[in-house]
């Protein structure tokens, strides 16, 4: 499923190094920088995302999180750099950029004594929705993000998992193709963020292009198809999740081989032998072996190589990362 | 009422209304106001002998109190948008920073009326009790609405600046309406409005409705201008609204004398301030379908076009422009008696107005400043008005050269002139040379900012200086 950009095999570091965007290519971003007098906020940050991609974007408080959210939202300049959105440059014409973009800032703005639904109504005709046209959204929308129980309650009643439905919905109304969601599941009780992750698949399904922040990274490992890493307002990594947890800091793979009824020397004296491969750790009924890629076509080899040298694996399979330990990773990687 | 209605109004008068309506705030204050008329007339009914004046003031009163409680919600209008995080929602959508700001206001006009409406009943018990007199009681009625109007859009401009800014304007201008407010409640509770209307005299009345109108527009101007995003064009309302507010204004003082010059200036200073925030304060708009605005095909457009898009250069020049037009029409009515003083004093203010935009220009030409916030025009007011106030406190004792150095500060030649009240042609000569100075300065930049602009009306991307 994971479709890569063409800037994720490697950071951006260079903006003339990067190739032009793609034509389904939904949002383009290109050395975006933002200063707020001496600070520098977002520093060079190019990435493009793909039609249909559900991409997470991920960094420290500070690294520049908020403020590419905003840009991309049309709610701030970038000081240099450009960003289109559908081919629509947000600088020179934002206003028509904001017909294809959905925002949903990470505290749903709660008016006081309006219901949901006047809520909506609000803002479907705040966008320009006719009539008509309105009602139909707003019944979808409703259904959609199981709004109709609360229609008639007041907005600034809500519990914050049924505030973000309603944020939820608003954000839906003029039918946007791209959607960007700064950190969307803060605060939702654990069966209000098991509700958001399916509308978020479905969203997906339909081919909306979503960009989410958050802080838990594990649930942008189950809802995102790429990941993008920033810290100090640079980007640092842009790959899906699977590579990143399969990866390590040294960029070798780790591998957790298990053993029946055989001394756990063996797996490391067949390491030594093995080029590419190394003795890790031992385990209690077998060992981690490193290998020096985690190439695909090497690791299956290594492993036929492994039975055939008669010692008998009970269990074998690639460590995973979690994705915390990645982010961490690479972190103390850019700063070394 | 068709069921289609709200339609067509803005969305955010809806809003606003629904809000407002069912807000507590103005239920309590609907509710205490009818009570306390209730009482009100009770009192009367039970107490035949009062006072009827007294008992018509009380009435004003309990009006007039009941408008200030509903005005006063204005003050957080914008602010509770900005702190609940509503506002950049708002802005992503299609509503303009004038459709958010005339709405909070017409939501708060709606609930006068609502209050003024709820009140009529009282005033056919004062038919009653024969203290109705229908044409001047209208008249406070819609002088008081007029108020309502003035004192909300003050509100709405408050509640849309910055947290220092606002909170140091609003607890001055608290000041200086409970000073006019004990004044006008001593008025009412005198009983004098219902006889004498507003304020006693038709034509302070007729100044006063007259007055404002341009003084609400340019509150609800200053508050769209701080709360539209960079991309938004406020530039060419603004200026349509200045021209609208400045023309009958300029074309009368060429017809005024000097004696009734002032109201003028007063009905034209909003449309100049309106002017001059927009174009020293704001960045240039770098969105280019802003400049393919009202860009038609007709020769008489594509001239006027590149006046009325949003740049510094433009402002300025509009500004300058309407500026010299006002003061050659006061200078008609006050040169007539054929004196340097007028000249010089306009040159004199002139100098003042270009001072910060010719150092601002010169500075950004060194220091490469993209901008100039709100905190740079402030110095620079703060440095140059004492040392011009220097001046003309010093000026009576000063000698002819002193005098002469300090007819190069700004304003300090008008200063001379009207200590000396003399005819002496020097200081003009002074002051023409110290505005030639300025505005060959000015002038390159607001060349450079014109081809800018008529680069960005043929869709070309085009840096725009910036002021």
């Amino acid at each position: 499923m994971s479709t890569l950009s063409p800037v994720e095999a490697a950071p951006v570091s260079d903006a003339h190094a990067v190739p032009p965007p793609l034509p389904d290519i939904v949002v383009s971003v290109r050395d975006l920088h933002r200063h707020f007098n001496n600070v520098h906020a977002v520093r060079g940050v190019s990435f493009d995302i793909r039609r249909g991609q559900v991409v997470g974007f991920i960094g420290a408080n500070g690294a520049g999180k908020t403020t590419t959210m905003r840009i991309l939202a049309t709610l701030d300049e970038p000081t240099a750099g450009t960003v289109t959105v559908n081919g629509h440059d947000l600088r020179d014409d934002p206003v028509s950029a904001r017909r294809f973009i959905g925002w949903m800032p990470d505290a749903y703005g709660a008016y006081d004594n309006m219901t949901v639904a006047e809520y909506l109504d609000f803002q479907g005709r705040a966008c320009g929705l006719p009539r008509a046209l309105r009602r139909e959204r707003m019944e979808e929308i409703m259904h959609f993000a199981d709004l109709l129980p609360l229609a008639d309650r007041m907005v600034n009643r809500l519990s914050k998992g049924q505030g973000q439905r309603v944020c939820f919905g608003r954000m839906l109304l003029h039918d946007p193709e791209f959607l960007l969601l700064d950190e969307p599941a803060a605060g939702l009780d654990p069966k209000a963020r098991i509700e958001f992750k399916n509308l978020v698949r479905i969203l997906a399904a339909r081919g909306k292009t979503l960009f989410i922040s958050s802080h838990i990274l594990s649930e942008l490992d189950e809802m995102c198809d790429s990941l993008l890493f920033i810290d100090s307002g640079r980007l640092v990594h842009h790959g899906s999740a699977h590579t990143l947890k399969h990866g390590s800091a040294d960029g070798t793979a780790v591998f957790v081989i298990k053993v029946a009824d055989t001394p756990v020397e063996r797996l490391a004296e067949w390491a030594s032998m093995n080029p590419g491969w190394s003795f890790a750790e031992r385990l209690r009924d077998g060992a981690r072996l490193r290998h020096e890629s985690g190439a695909p076509a090497e690791v299956a080899a290594g492993l036929r190589r492994m039975i055939l040298d008669g010692i008998p694996v009970t269990d074998f399979h690639r460590e995973e990362r979690r994705l915390e330990e990645a982010f961490i990773d690479m972190i103390s990687n850019k700063s070394k | 009422m068709p069921e289609d209605f709200p339609d067509k109004i803005s969305p955010m008068v809806v809003k606003e209304v629904r809000q407002g309506l069912r807000s507590r705030s103005f239920i309590l204050s609907f509710l205490l106001l009818h009570t306390a008329l209730v009482l009100w007339a009770a009192g009367f009914l039970s107490d035949s002998g009062s006072s009827k004046s007294a008992a018509d003031g009380i009435f004003w009163t309990i009006l007039g109190v009941g408008l200030a409680i509903v005005v006063f919600r204005a003050q957080s209008a914008v602010r509770g948008e900005r702190d609940g995080k509503t506002l950049e929602l708002l802005q992503l959508t299609r509503l303009t920073a004038w459709n958010i700001v005339a709405g909070k206001w017409c939501s708060l006009m709606v609930e006068a009326l609502v209050v003024i409406t709820g009140v009529l009943p009282y005033f056919a018990l004062r038919y009653y009790f024969g203290t109705l007199r229908i044409l001047q009681d209208s008249a406070v009625v819609g002088s008081l609405l007029v108020l309502c109007g003035l004192i909300a859009a003050f509100m709405v401009m408050l509640s849309c600046l910055g947290k220092l800014i606002g909170g140091i304007a609003r607890v001055a201008s608290y000041l200086v309406l409970i000073l006019f407010g004990i004044q006008a409640l001593a008025f009412f509770a005198m009983g004098r409005a219902g006889r004498a209307g507003f304020s006693g005299e038709p034509g302070q009345l007729a100044l006063f409705l007259l007055l404002a109108l341009p003084y609400t527009m340019l509150f609800l101007g200053v508050a769209a201008a701080s709360v539209a995003p960079a991309s938004e064009n406020i530039a060419t309302r603004q200026r349509l609204w200045g021209l609208a507010l400045f023309v009958p204004a300029g074309i009368a003082a060429f017809t005024m004398n000097e004696q009734t010059w002032g109201p003028l200036l007063a009905c034209a200073l909003p449309g100049l301030a309106l002017l001059a925030l927009e174009c020293l304060l704001r960045r240039s708009n770098t969105s280019l379908p802003v400049y393919a605005e009202g860009f038609g095909r007709r020769a008489w457009r594509r001239a006027l076009a590149p006046l009325f898009a949003p740049s510094h250069g433009a402002g300025i020049l509009f500004f300058l422009m309407l500026w010299g037009a006002f003061a050659a029409g006061i200078l008609t009515a006050k040169s007539q008696g054929a004196d340097y003083v007028a000249v010089a004093g306009y040159a004199s203010v002139t100098n003042t107005l270009l001072l910060p935009v010719a150092l601002a220009i010169v500075m950004r030409r060194f220091l490469k400043i993209h901008s100039y916030p709100a905190r740079y025009w402030i110095s620079v007011a703060v440095l140059t008005l004492p040392v011009a106030m220097l001046g003309t406190l010093c000026m009576g004792s000063f000698a002819d050269t002193a005098r002469a150095i300090m007819a190069f500060l700004p304003l300090g030649i008008l200063v001379t002139l009207d200590s000396r009240g003399g005819d002496d042609a020097w200081p003009a000569l002074i002051a023409g040379v110290h505005t030639a100075l300025w505005a060959l300065v000015i002038v390159p930049f607001l060349v450079r900012d014109f081809r800018a602009v008529r680069r960005m009306m043929r869709g070309e991307r085009v840096e725009l200086p910036s002021a």
